[in-house]
């Protein structure tokens, strides 16, 4: 492994396990099912979102 | 397959007005290339999962930041439109609301704005964030 390579946390590995072994499968959303998910969460992350947008710029 | 279209998106801008009094300028001819690299994307994608269909929106919005800058507006607002794109096209197959720590989300928005994201690291952090 190259000197400046980190090795992946478990956590990551645990997800590009997780990705590799998992078949693409067709799935698909409506308008509808998306328009009520992005108010669903815009309404859910509302507090994050203020947060984030209103903090100090790093 | 999902296909959004340059409407249904900016529909979701108008909500995203409303949420903070927001005036934000839009491209429609950026829209509409989102969801033409998105339709192009998907045709090279046999059968692509939720996963892979919000990451690659998500890229294609940051990529192509749609949300013009005008005075007033939130410097990381494409950002946020296409995390918030992401995970609406997986809130109905994979909610409930996604729980993340104000840490990770911000980290999550501030890579998206000054890193390099690819589709593929996004689906990975998707399928972190939901599974």
């Amino acid at each position: 492994m190259a000197k400046d390579l980190q090795p992946l946390t478990p956590q990551l590995e645990d997800a590009i396990q997780r990705c590799i072994s998992i078949p693409n499968q067709a799935e698909s959303v409506t308008e509808e099912q998306f328009e009520k998910g992005f108010h669903e969460v815009l309404q859910s992350q509302k507090g994050l979102i203020k947060e984030y947008l209103e903090r100090p710029s790093q | 397959m999902f296909r959004p279209t340059r409407c249904l998106l900016a529909r979701q801008l108008e909500q995203l007005e409303l949420f903070q009094n927001w005036s934000l300028s839009y491209s429609g001819t950026l829209l509409e290339e989102v969801c033409d690299r998105y339709a192009h994307d998907m045709e090279r994608i046999p059968a692509a999962d939720l996963f892979k269909q919000a990451a690659h929106l998500s890229f294609w919005i940051k990529k192509l930041k749609p949300i013009l800058a005008v005075e007033n507006t939130p410097l990381h607002i494409n950002e946020l439109f296409a995390f918030l794109c992401g995970q609406a096209v997986l809130k109905s197959h994979y909610g409930p609301d996604l729980n993340l720590m104000k840490r990770t989300y911000n980290e999550t928005l501030y890579s998206l704005r000054y890193r390099f994201v690819s589709p593929q690291t996004l689906i990975i952090l998707y399928k972190m964030y939901y599974r």
